[in-house]
């Protein structure tokens, strides 16, 4: 994915995106970082839980959205590779290609976990 | 989703906040609390909601100055809110940033159909998101100020009645502010349409001299204005200015004009009113002093041109000053309001009367008819009649008589019956004065003239003239008198063939039997009888008289032969002729070919296609048409072909010195050969001797009239005249 940024070569996550995060802390005010990070790590397994129970049952709506903001939620963390994934499966969704959406999901789910592997020691080091 | 948090400044409205409140509507908890710290930090106040419908709340709640609106989010999408967000009265021009997808263009667009005023696309670059905020800010600042500054420029106009309007004559668009589009009644949407259009609405009389003011202007490239008035459908018109310049910087050609067009209809209508006071009485709405003195100057200048008589009459009532004493002012006017409707009824009738028979030569009058005649009030009880345009100084005296009985006739006041009579004096122009001045005085003096002789009546200036019209009076209600008694009758004027001397016709002609007096001819008493229309009523008369006279002749075994009546101008006019000779036919019982009508061609020659009308309709009643007086009218022979006619009189003036006169001979011998070509019958008048007689019968002259052949005779002389006449022929076989 990113080949350039000041963290590990083979990382997922953006460092840029996190720089961005950290442009708008301002002193006295809340860790901004942390906060976003600590949302993403609570939001998201709810938004990947949506995502799979609307694959199994069917429900192109709800896998849309979920997968529309899982596009935004990941993106402003820097998971690069799991919002181009969220964007392919609102799309597939979109148009109701449910077979596609199933391929999607797995791939989104290891997107998912390298993401959170990555970011998790940023949240400890702020708590 | 994170309630929506509050800061401090944010429970003020927006004019009184020093940091701009900004609305952040997005369900993505991570892109709220980001956008909070940059708009914080840029120095914003920031409200937070995490669906539209939670937005609507919010933003009735603080009134924010900007929203920013994601565009996809449960409950209520950003389209949604922001459409009816568009509808509330201090949402419509809030400014809205829509956040889509980089991708979703189909959302940008409908972004801009529901209302948004921008977007950005996500993920939001938040370094990026207060300036654009900021930018916003300002453009609806300046949004606001103009926006203000035309509401200014909208009410300066209202207040003003002044609309402004540019134009580009070569193509002809027009463009308006919302004022001018309220003086020409058009809706406030309508901002621009075509110059044609407007010129459309303006009154019919102003348009071709705001067109041509307008071209002009353009031509020669300047400044112009003009007042006119503008026609509004279901309303009154309304009374404009306009102002007109070329376009600053134009050039020498000018191919842009803007100016101002402003409504001045109550400006005009105070003037009007302004003039109405000054001109006119307040009591009856008669014209006041200075009104008549400006009719008089009118009149004197139209009269020094046809040189055409005038008349004033100066008028009080007598014992005015009693009603006001007894029953007090309010009383008084009220008179004075009875007096002038009065007043102005008698002249309205006297239009036509006072000059009987004139009717058709009116449409020729040069006269617009608009100084005709004026009721003014000069001031008191004193009141001034001026008769335009009349024909002699009887019509006036008729006039004042007509007053006088309508002014002495009673008047109820309230619940009183009250009397008054007038006393009038009448100078006439030019006679008794060349200026108004000098008139009014004359017509004052008479007035005064007349109370010493007593009231409720009336005196010319001058003795003289009143003495005359008094004649004529007394003439008038004798010859009226004289109809009813009886003192009319008819005597009879043979007519004979040239070629054998045998009767072929007799003219009736109408005398009067004054009791006192003695005979009266009608060259007398017809012209007095035209005037006062009694000729109508003599017409009926002789029309009866004569074709009861021929049926009795007929009846008694006479020859048959046409009975001639004379046809007077009037009653063609003012008359019923063809239904009074249809009557006095039936009543007979005559057979109309017996009966002629003598018509004098001028009569005819006023109005040459209502003449033949006339003429067709009495050759369909079978009655014989004869034109009198040939020769010393127009004499057109060639209308002679078009008019249905039987007869030629040739008047008497071209017989007299036929012996001796070899014009009059031509003329004679050229009416005679001509109007047998045409199959008319030649008359001859005023055959005295023996040498006319042979000297017509010569030119091949049909008939013969005159004292040769007999005088008018009375009906038994002319019986006598008959029988002697036919005796000879009873002889023969």
């Amino acid at each position: 994915m990113s080949g350039s940024g000041d963290t590990k070569a083979n990382g997922v996550i953006d460092c840029k995106a996190l720089d961005a995060i950290r442009a708008l802390q301002r002193p006295g005010k809340p860790d901004m970082l942390a906060r976003i990070v600590g949302l993403f790590e609570s939001e998201t397994p709810k938004l990947v839980a949506t995502i799979l129970g609307a694959l199994e049952t069917g429900d192109t709506g709800a896998l849309r959205d979920a997968a529309h903001a899982l596009k935004s939620s990941s993106a402003y963390v820097g998971a690069t590779a799991l919002s181009t994934r969220s964007r392919e499966l609102e799309r597939l969704a979109r148009e109701g290609n449910l077979p596609g959406c199933v391929v999607l999901a797995d791939a989104l789910e290891d997107d998912y976990e390298d993401a959170i592997a990555e970011l998790a020691p940023l949240l400890e080091r702020a708590a | 989703m994170d309630a929506p948090e509050q800061s401090s400044s944010a429970l003020s409205g927006r004019a009184q906040r020093t940091r701009p409140l900004v609305l952040h509507v997005d369900d993505d908890a991570a892109s709220l609390i980001m956008a909070e710290g940059a708009l914080e930090a840029a120095g914003f106040d920031v409200l937070q909601a995490g669906d539209g419908a939670e937005a609507l709340e919010c933003f009735g709640e603080h009134d924010p100055d900007l929203i920013i609106m994601d565009a996809i989010m449960p409950v209520m999408d950003g389209f949604d809110a922001i459409e009816r967000l568009r509808t509330l009265s201090n949402g419509a021009h809030v400014p809205i940033l829509m956040i889509t997808g980089l991708d979703d263009l189909d959302s940008i667009t409908r972004a801009y159909d529901v209302g948004a005023t921008d977007f950005l696309t996500k993920p939001i670059n938040f370094f990026v998101l207060p300036y654009r905020v900021q930018y916003m800010l300002r453009a609806k600042r300046t949004a606001d100020e103009l926006r203000s500054s035309q509401a200014k420029l909208d009410n300066a106009q209202r207040i003003a009645r002044l609309g402004h309007w540019e134009w580009r004559p070569e193509g002809g668009e027009l463009s308006w502010s919302r004022e001018f589009g309220r003086i020409l009644g058009l809706g406030s949407e309508e901002q621009a349409g075509h110059w044609e259009a407007f010129i459309e609405r303006v009154e019919d009389e102003d348009r071709e001299e705001l067109s041509a003011v307008m071209r002009r202007a353009v031509a020669e490239s300047r400044p112009t204005s003009l007042e006119f008035r503008l026609g509004r459908a279901g309303g009154a018109p309304r009374a404009v200015r306009l102002e007109a310049e070329p376009y600053p910087g134009e050039g020498e050609r000018c191919t842009h004009m803007l100016g101002t067009l402003q409504d001045i209809t109550e400006r005009t209508d105070a003037q009007a009113q302004i003039h109405n006071l000054a001109y006119f009485d307040l009591v009856t709405g008669l014209p006041n002093r200075a009104q008549l003195h400006e009719q008089l100057r009118l009149v004197l200048k139209a009269s020094g041109r046809t040189s055409e008589e005038f008349a004033l009459l100066f008028l009080d009532l007598d014992h005015f000053k009693q009603v006001n004493d007894t029953l007090g002012h309010d009383a008084g006017d009220e008179l004075l309001q009875q007096v002038a409707d009065r007043l102005l009824s008698v002249v309205r009738e006297s239009d036509t009367i006072a000059r009987p028979g004139r009717e058709m030569a009116a449409n020729e009058s040069e006269h617009t008819g608009e100084t005709e005649h004026t009721v003014a009030r000069l001031g008191g009880d004193e009141f001034v009649v001026l008769l335009g345009r009349i024909e002699r100084a009887e019509d006036a005296a008729r006039v004042a008589q007509r007053i006088a009985a309508a002014i002495g006739e009673s008047y109820t006041i309230g619940e009183t019956e009250v009397a008054v009579t007038t006393t009038i004096g009448i100078a006439l122009h030019p006679a008794d004065g060349e200026d108004a001045e000098t008139l009014l005085k004359h017509a004052d003096v008479a007035m005064y003239h007349a109370k010493e002789r007593g009231r409720n009546g009336y005196q010319f200036y001058s003795r003289g003239i009143h003495e005359k019209a008094l004649q004529r009076f007394s003439m008038e209600r004798e010859l009226r008198e004289g109809i009813e008694a009886g003192q009319l009758r008819l005597v009879y004027q043979p007519k004979v063939r040239l070629v054998d001397g045998t009767v072929c016709g007799a003219e009736a002609l109408v005398r009067w039997e004054h009791p006192e007096r003695g005979e009266i001819s009608p060259a007398e008493f017809i012209p007095l009888a035209e005037e006062t229309g009694l000729v109508l009523q003599i017409g009926q008369w002789v029309l009866r008289e004569a074709c009861a006279q021929r049926q009795l002749w007929t009846e008694a075994g006479k020859t048959p032969f046409p009975i001639a009546i004379n046809c007077s101008a009037v009653q063609f006019t003012r008359g019923d002729v063809i239904g009074d000779i249809d009557e006095a036919i039936a009543s007979s019982g005559l057979d109309p070919r017996w009966l002629e009508v003598e018509l004098t061609e001028s009569l005819l020659l006023q109005d040459i296609d209502s003449g033949i009308d006339a003429l067709q309709r009495m050759k369909r009643l079978g009655i014989q048409i004869a034109i009198d007086d040939f020769g010393t009218g127009f004499s057109s022979l060639s209308y002679l072909k078009r008019l249905p006619v039987d007869k030629l009189k040739i008047d008497r003036s071209f017989v007299t010195d036929l012996a001796s006169d070899s014009g009059d001979a031509a003329i004679v011998s050229a009416i005679v050969t001509l109007s047998s070509n045409l199959g008319l019958t030649v008359v001859a008048e005023g055959v005295e001797n023996d040498e006319q007689f042979e000297i017509l019968r010569g030119y091949g002259c049909h008939e013969a009239q005159g004292y040769l052949i007999g005088r008018p005779m009375a009906v038994g002389m002319f019986e006598s005249w008959l029988a002697r006449q036919e005796e000879p022929r009873r002889a023969v076989p």
